[in-house]
């Protein structure tokens, strides 16, 4: 479904922020992008979606990554935004969820159709026609999956899901991903959720992969984890106390 | 609330205002347009002297104010700055234009003041029809309405997302005042030392903020071209109601209404 083949991107010419990337992803795959600040996630997801372009190939569904053939791309990629009020640019949740659609040619009645079915699915139908800046944090951000769900795209990327959600918006955007059957391109930093929500986990450092696998195995991998900045998921750690952190 | 939250609560306000659903609201934006084009023009063509037939034309605010069940105070107080700048237009004229017109009471009223009267009025007049328009009518809908007078798509798109991004702007700057305020204790508005880094770091976090918002359309399949709320066909009671409109406003301007009704009391 996504491949990436020796894909490099420099911002200023000089320091890549990506470097040498080789991966596929298989369809129906659930995989998590972790790194620390910097490491190269959300360039990585910009790449992927023709919004940057650098050097090496990148494949989705067999179709090269190119300005031609930006448009079937795109329709096939849905990206929620980690900041949901940048994904939400209309006034209300239903003319947002139509944006999409539209744009993709459908009549405005099969589109209407379609964001029924996607704001029934995620049990969203009151929110409908409420206008997006009355939205809590937690209901603006299912929405803004709800606007991506609208356009029925093949995979799903993700950048910081669960940013400023408390835990039951948390839990509920957990549930949502887990339910969702495309394949699905997560990158975090909330390691409990990638646990929760990935099968495969790809770590990177310095815009290289510093490690791709299991979730369930890579994740348990303290030395690993802590060489490239991160820690244990807080599930794995056990409660040690605040006395620890000291 | 802050003058900056209050700014964006005002904004919300239009929006909410033109959701209403008044027999005004229903009306077509197209024919909405097209009165209000047509009232403005009139208004502009009004002689610099013809002040009290110009009073006849404060008739139409004030009955679809009514109709649309915008209390006009609102109108007023949303238009309160930009309405002493229109009011300020004509201030020069009496100062110009000597010419004895008539008498009230002992003061001789000179063209000039008459003809700044008329001017303010106009202004008035002017900006009341177009926050009628703005308050009975989505932005989208009124896009919709310009495009279908063929006005090129881009200067359309350019218009519904200044009126989005106004917003977001009001945001931007109310997030950094008051990071500044929280480090400025005691100071009043900004320090006039930091308004050009302010300005500076406001224009980069703009253009950020648009990037990450043009990026989301662009992924949504974007192409130039935005497709405005569905405007459904006019109606006939629609397009008969704007003919009264137009009727009643070219009445207005050229049969002397005020004259036909002061020669009922005076013979």
């Amino acid at each position: 479904m996504i491949e990436f083949r020796k894909v490099s991107f420099s911002y200023d010419g000089e320091r890549p922020v990506v470097e040498n990337l080789s991966f596929t992803i298989e369809k129906g795959e659930s995989v998590g992008l972790i790194g620390a600040n910097g490491a190269g996630k959300s360039t990585l997801m910009k790449l992927l979606l023709g919004l940057l372009s650098g050097t090496g190939e990148i494949l989705i569904d067999g179709l090269p990554v190119t300005k031609k053939n930006l448009p079937s791309i795109r329709q096939k990629l849905g990206f929620v935004l980690q900041d949901s009020d940048n994904q939400m640019f209309m006034p209300t949740v239903y003319e947002d969820m139509i944006f999409g659609p539209r744009n993709y040619g459908l009549s405005k009645d099969e589109a209407e159709r379609r964001v029924d079915e996607v704001l029934s699915q995620l049990n969203l139908t009151s929110l409908k026609h409420r206008h997006n800046h009355k939205l809590s944090g937690g209901e603006k951000r299912m929405a803004a999956i709800a606007t991506i769900l609208a356009m029925q795209p093949e995979a799903i990327l993700m950048d910081e899901p669960s940013t400023a959600l408390d835990p039951v918006n948390r839990r509920t955007v957990i549930r949502t991903v887990n339910a969702l059957p495309q394949t699905k391109l997560i990158a975090s930093h909330d390691l409990d959720m990638i646990l929760d929500t990935c099968d495969r986990v790809i770590l990177l450092a310095n815009g290289k992969i510093a490690a791709d696998g299991k979730a369930d195995v890579l994740l348990r991998d303290q030395a690993l984890l802590e060489a490239n900045r991160m820690e244990l998921p807080f599930c794995l750690q056990g409660y040690h106390g605040k006395q620890n952190d000291t | 609330m802050d003058k900056l939250s209050h700014a964006q609560a005002e904004l919300r306000e239009m929006d909410a205002l033109a959701a209403e659903a008044s027999p005004l609201h229903r009306l077509h934006p197209l024919c909405k347009l097209l009165i209000t084009a047509v009232y403005i023009v009139t208004l502009v063509s009004f002689p610099k002297y013809a002040l009290f037939p110009l009073a006849v034309m404060a008739l139409f605010p004030v009955v679809l104010y009514q109709i649309a069940g915008i209390p006009m105070r609102l109108c007023f107080r949303k238009l309160r700055f930009v309405l002493p700048l229109v009011c300020a237009v004509g201030l020069i004229n009496p100062f110009l234009d000597h010419t004895p017109l008539f008498l009230l009471g002992n003061v001789t009223v000179t063209g000039g003041i008459v003809s700044m009267l008329t001017l303010m009025g106009k202004g008035i007049l002017a900006l009341t029809a177009s926050f009628l328009l703005i308050a009975t009518t989505p932005i989208d809908s009124l896009c919709a309405a310009l495009r279908k007078l063929h006005i090129p798509a881009i200067l359309t798109t350019l218009l519904l997302l200044t009126y989005r991004y106004i917003g977001l702007m009001i945001e931007e700057v109310s997030v950094m005042s008051q990071a500044y305020a929280l480090r400025a204790p005691g100071q009043r508005g900004i320090h006039i030392s930091a308004w050009g880094s302010f300005l500076g770091q406001l224009l980069l976090r703009s253009i950020d903020r648009a990037t990450e918002l043009y990026h989301a359309m662009l992924l949504r399949g974007f192409q130039g071209n935005f497709f405005y709320a569905e405007v459904p066909p006019c109606k006939l009671s629609g397009a008969v109601a704007t003919a009264a409109c137009i009727a009643a406003i070219l009445c207005a301007r050229f049969v002397d209404i005020t004259g036909l009704l002061g020669s009922l009391f005076v013979r």
